[in-house]
């Protein structure tokens, strides 16, 4: 072997064998387990597509679809949105820039737990603080968490709270954006909001393009959060998970419930790859389509 | 030159694989071992881990503290483990306890999962006398004829009521049929301006869930035939119950409810019915326990479950059901297991586990002990758990199934999103399928 | 135009510009208190006694403050053992990671060996990968191994780069940039690679290092799922697993509930003022060079 493959190679081996341990292996495996019966006391046995089947038929998993798309569709674009119209925000030359984007980014680095905690008490329906500034206006506020119709909603406040990790990337692609630009856009007449459209988001577009692959790939997984407010309304031995009117029943909760709760492996492996099989594909259209919308910047 | 080099990048590799390894070792110490140490000359281990927290957790500990100072065989520990998921992970991934307790609903699930050990095998090698066991709570640990787990108590709902809300609102009495119990429930709730529940007279606290089988078997209904063949739970006493949980949440509102819900822990000083904010409670003995060990100075009756309207012959019913204990079948000392379980099931002990937990136990010898007398409102609750018309849900293999669609359904009812009609439409559609 | 209108002007133009420069701050300060209100809620419920809490009409500060209520939190979880528990596995990770990563990452940018470009699209293939995927199989082995209810699920493969891809990526798009000129000469002298690694590429790559090691203690301090799957004993919990078990005993005391999340923040807002410069530069770098 030439001695540049053998460092090579020894330099990547850790990398190689934990690539085989905890990818490759678990990947055989888990789509092994997809075609087998598999509740971890017993042995495996094949049941061909009988999972796959079952998957595709479930009222819980499209239930679960359903709630997961929701949060795809709806939280990606607003915490996208919130962490861009922060970053412009923070983009106006403002003294005390740090203190604020300090303010803003805290929220987005405290760990799940805590931040569902504080939001369960912030939309408590009776003396949380949301619903008693509504009740300053006089509005009576939802019963945020208990109600089928809010739980979703308040996930995605507490999404755009944590918008503030967006918020930093899209300011330094803000920041990148050549000054030039914008002043001769201004010289020609072009206002704020024109200016924005057509020169902003075109130079961030790549920048865009990857936050939304991240965040699409981030809510198709949605776990944490999930599963911790819904462990509010339920509790003792029969454990759903789900929520109010299974409100909160999200894909990678429900996978969760199939394997540790239920000990179903196969299917929740099987739920696995069709997540898998969807992400990919998504992810691949969005690129696809990224040609028409993205400009990737000179130098 | 070539193999120095690699000599020196090999060295590197191999001494970061030893550091990791040791590093690792090093990190698991906390964690005990899960074997079942026997010592030499020591006692051999038995781990329990329970669901019960707080002052009845403290109860087990001090029956199993008794345990370890009687005999010198065994050493059991025990470790109040509230998340039952937690549990059952461990026990399938072998690193469990020796014993566990849960409920009775679960057996069918855990005996399927291979969660639970079959005790027969102990119970013939002992001679063990089930016959002091109450039949109906026997059977609740019994499952396809294989005796999967043994039942502490049998439990069921009696109605506790508020006195003096009674008495505000006109009633010296307490409800005795399913009319007066909603003409009760009406003129003790009140109502602040702006909609939200002050008093709540209807006992859908801590939630209909909960209340729902209790308010139905306590109206005579009956879910299943007694083989679990088949489906009986379209019946007066399960109409007359969704209609009157679904009646009450559309005259005061759901959203009203489910902030009052929200607003106190079960069993808490925070429990709407110990603020003497509940005018009416469906609950178990437990509850009575609570309050004289907390001390709350409430003015509470205890009185039978209404029954239906025009079926006097049918009071006193009431849905029973169990804690188990069991033991892992992933265990590491069985004979440590069963020897505690038959010192925990033994009269004296569990009348003392029993009568503090305020439960009523599943041993007739056990309920004949002095240690029963003393607990709370004893007087009044060991009358009503003679009644005839107690009755409790046979095992079958989908039972969780069953389980789980039926509140799914009674979910959307109680949230106004389908009435009655629909929701029992929809029950003896699918339910049934459970059955085969 | 005559004098006075040009006046006005001037006038109008001027008070114009001084409004245009508060407006972004009077944005910016409202928007800020929005932020930081479920914070400062979360604070000021962590000393109010349950009367404070329940009050009707609610009130906003507690009447007589109840400190004692972090004492209860300290009561009844092992709070010091659990942050230590945390910081330990933490720790260990970010050892592992910053062993482990930097080693492929120079295998796939600045070793020229056949592998190259394969061993980096393993790498960049792991991240496409659903973690839910690999979830299953990972946890029976350890199951299998005898290691349920110990660190080593949670550690081990930080040794391995599993699940590093990011990191990895990060440290090789660094290397990438790392002067060819000075390997040339570095070559020649006769320094093995190990050498060139060691000695020229890990010192200048100081700052991205730090960043990624923050960013791992980051990672690792809010991981949730890895220690729900693992561990058993509460007294190895960690302290997301652990607040998280806390909720379930205590929910609706929200008192106690704020008092622990509090203390459960602190440490990472601590670790932020001290590592600020590397939480913004880890968070450009992995949202840019996408």
């Amino acid at each position: 072997m030439k001695r540049a493959t053998l460092t090579g190679l020894l330099f990547s081996s850790p990398f190689l064998i934990g690539f085989l341990a905890f990818t490759l292996y678990p990947i055989a495996a888990s789509l092994y387990y997809s075609f087998t019966d598999f509740n971890m006391f017993k042995s495996p046995s094949w049941v061909g597509l009988d999972n796959y089947r079952w998957v595709l038929k479930e009222d819980d998993v499209w239930k679960s679809v359903v709630n997961t798309l929701y949060m795809v569709v709806f939280a990606t674009p607003v915490s996208l949105i919130v962490g861009l119209l922060l970053a412009q925000m923070l983009n106006m030359k403002v003294r005390g820039q740090s203190i604020y984007r300090t303010l803003y980014y805290i929220p987005s680095i405290v760990p799940a737990i805590a931040t569902s905690l504080v939001w369960m008490w912030v939309l408590n329906p009776k003396s949380g603080l949301i619903n008693t500034v509504l009740g300053f206006f006089g509005i009576r506020g939802p019963n945020w968490l208990l109600d089928p119709v809010w739980t979703k909603p308040s996930l995605i406040l507490m999404g755009a709270w944590g918008a503030g990790g967006i918020m930093i990337i899209f300011l330094a692609a803000l920041q990148d954006v050549p000054r030039s630009l914008y002043e001769s856009a201004e010289i020609d007449g072009a206002g704020k909001i024109r200016r924005f459209i057509s020169i902003t988001l075109p130079m961030i577009s790549p920048i865009i393009l990857f936050q939304l692959i991240m965040g699409l790939i981030t809510y198709f997984q949605y776990f944490a959060q999930a599963f911790m407010l819904a462990s509010l309304t339920n509790s003792g031995a029969n454990q759903t998970m789900a929520g109010p009117e299974k409100s909160l029943l999200f894909y990678a909760v429900l996978l969760y419930r199939e394997a540790f709760v239920d000990f179903r492996m196969g299917t929740a492996s099987a739920m696995a790859w069709l997540l898998f099989l969807i992400t990919s594909i998504v992810t691949y259209l969005i690129f696809r389509s990224s040609n028409r919308w993205v400009t990737y910047g000179g130098d | 030159m070539n193999s120095k080099r690699g000599k020196t990048l090999s060295l590197y590799l191999v001494g970061m694989m030893i550091a990791v390894i040791l590093l690792s070792a090093c990190g698991g110490k906390n964690s005990d071992s899960p074997s079942a140490s026997t010592d030499s000359g020591e006692r051999s281990k038995v781990t329990v881990w329970y669901l019960w927290g707080g002052a009845e957790g403290e109860v087990l500990e001090e029956i199993i503290r008794d345990f370890n100072e009687s005999q010198d065989k065994y050493f059991v520990e025990g470790l109040s483990v509230p998340d039952e998921q937690k549990i059952k992970v461990a026990i399938a991934g072998g690193n469990g306890p020796d014993l566990t307790d849960s409920f009775d609903w679960v057996v069918p699930q855990y005996a399927q999962q291979g969660i639970m050990l079959p005790l027969d095998d102990l119970i013939a090698k002992d001679g063990y006398d089930l016959s002091d066991f109450i039949p109906s709570a026997l059977e609740a640990g019994k499952f396809q004829g294989v005796q999967y787990a043994l039942p502490l108590n049998a439990n069921f709902s009696i109605m506790y009521y508020n006195k003096k809300l009674l008495a505000e609102a006109g009633y010296s009495e307490p409800p005795k049929t399913s009319t007066e119990l909603y003409d009760v429930a009406v003129k003790t709730t009140k109502v602040n301006p702006d909609g939200s529940i002050e008093v709540i007279g209807f006992p859908s606290y801590p939630s209909e869930k909960y209340l729902f089988s209790a308010l139905a078997y306590g109206f005579g209904s009956t879910y299943l035939s007694d083989d679990a063949k088949e489906l009986t739970i379209d019946n007066e006493g399960t109409r007359a119950a969704m209609q009157m949980i679904y009646d009450y949440n559309t005259q005061f509102g759901v959203d009203n409810v489910r902030q009052l819900q929200a607003a106190g822990k079960w069993l808490d000083p925070t429990d709407p019915f110990l603020l003497g904010k509940q005018a009416i409670r469906y609950d178990g003995p437990w509850l009575s326990a609570h309050i004289k060990k907390m001390g709350i100075d409430i003015d509470y009756g205890i009185a039978p479950l209404p029954y239906l309207d025009g079926k006097p012959e049918t009071a006193g019913g009431g849905l029973v059901s169990s804690s188990i204990f069991y033991i892992a079948k992933t265990s590491k000392n069985v004979d440590g297991a069963w020897e505690f379980l038959k010192y925990l099931y033994s009269p004296e002990p569990l009348a003392k586990f029993m009568s503090l937990l305020g439960n009523i136990p599943a041993t007739k010898s056990a309920m004949e002990q002095q240690a029963m007398k003393e607990m709370a409102d004893a007087d009044l609750i060991i009358p009503l758990a003679q009644s005839p018309n107690l009755k409790s849900i046979p095992h079958f293999e989908k039972r969780s199934d069953f389980d789980k669609f039926m509140e799914e359904e009674l979910e959307l009812m109680y949230n106004l999103k389908k009435t009655p009609e629909e929701t029992m439409s929809a029950l003896t559609g699918k339910l049934p399928e459970f059955l085969k | 135009m005559s004098s006075a209108t040009a006046l006005n002007v001037v006038v109008s133009r001027g008070a114009g510009k001084v409004i245009r420069r508060f407006v972004p701050h009077i944005f910016l300060a409202a928007l800020s208190v929005v932020f930081v209100m479920p914070i400062f809620w979360m604070l000021l419920t962590s000393i109010k006694s349950d009367k404070d809490l329940y009050a009707n009409p609610p009130v906003l500060f507690p009447n007589s403050p109840r400190w004692e209520n972090y004492v209860d939190v300290f009561r009844e979880i092992h709070f010091l053992g659990m942050t230590w528990n945390t910081f330990f596995i933490s720790m260990m990770c970010v050892i592992g990671v910053l062993i482990s990563a930097p080693l492929v990452a120079y295998a796939c940018s600045l070793i020229d060996w056949k592998g190259k470009k394969f061993v980096f699209a393993l790498v960049i293939g792991t991240l496409l990968l659903p973690y839910q995927v690999t979830m299953i199989p990972t946890y029976i082995i350890w199951n299998k191994l005898g290691m349920m209810g110990t660190y080593v699920p949670l550690i081990l493969p930080a040794f391995l780069s599993a699940g590093m891809g990011y990191y990895i990526f990060l440290l090789r798009q660094f290397f990438m940039t790392v002067p060819v000129s000075l390997l040339h000469s570095a070559k020649i002298d006769g320094a093995s690679e190990l050498r060139i690694y060691l000695q020229i590429v890990l010192p200048l790559s100081k700052p991205i290092i730090a960043t990624v090691g923050v960013l791992v203690f980051l990672a690792v301090w809010s991981d949730f799922l890895g220690p729900l799957l693992y561990l058993n004993d509460e007294r190895d919990y960690t302290l997301s697993l652990g607040l998280y078990a806390f909720m379930q005993t205590h929910y609706i005391m929200w008192e106690k509930l704020m008092a622990a999340s509090a203390m459960f923040t602190l440490p990472i807002i601590v670790l932020f003022f001290f590592a600020q410069r590397q939480f913004i530069e880890g968070i450009k770098l992995t949202g840019i060079k996408g």
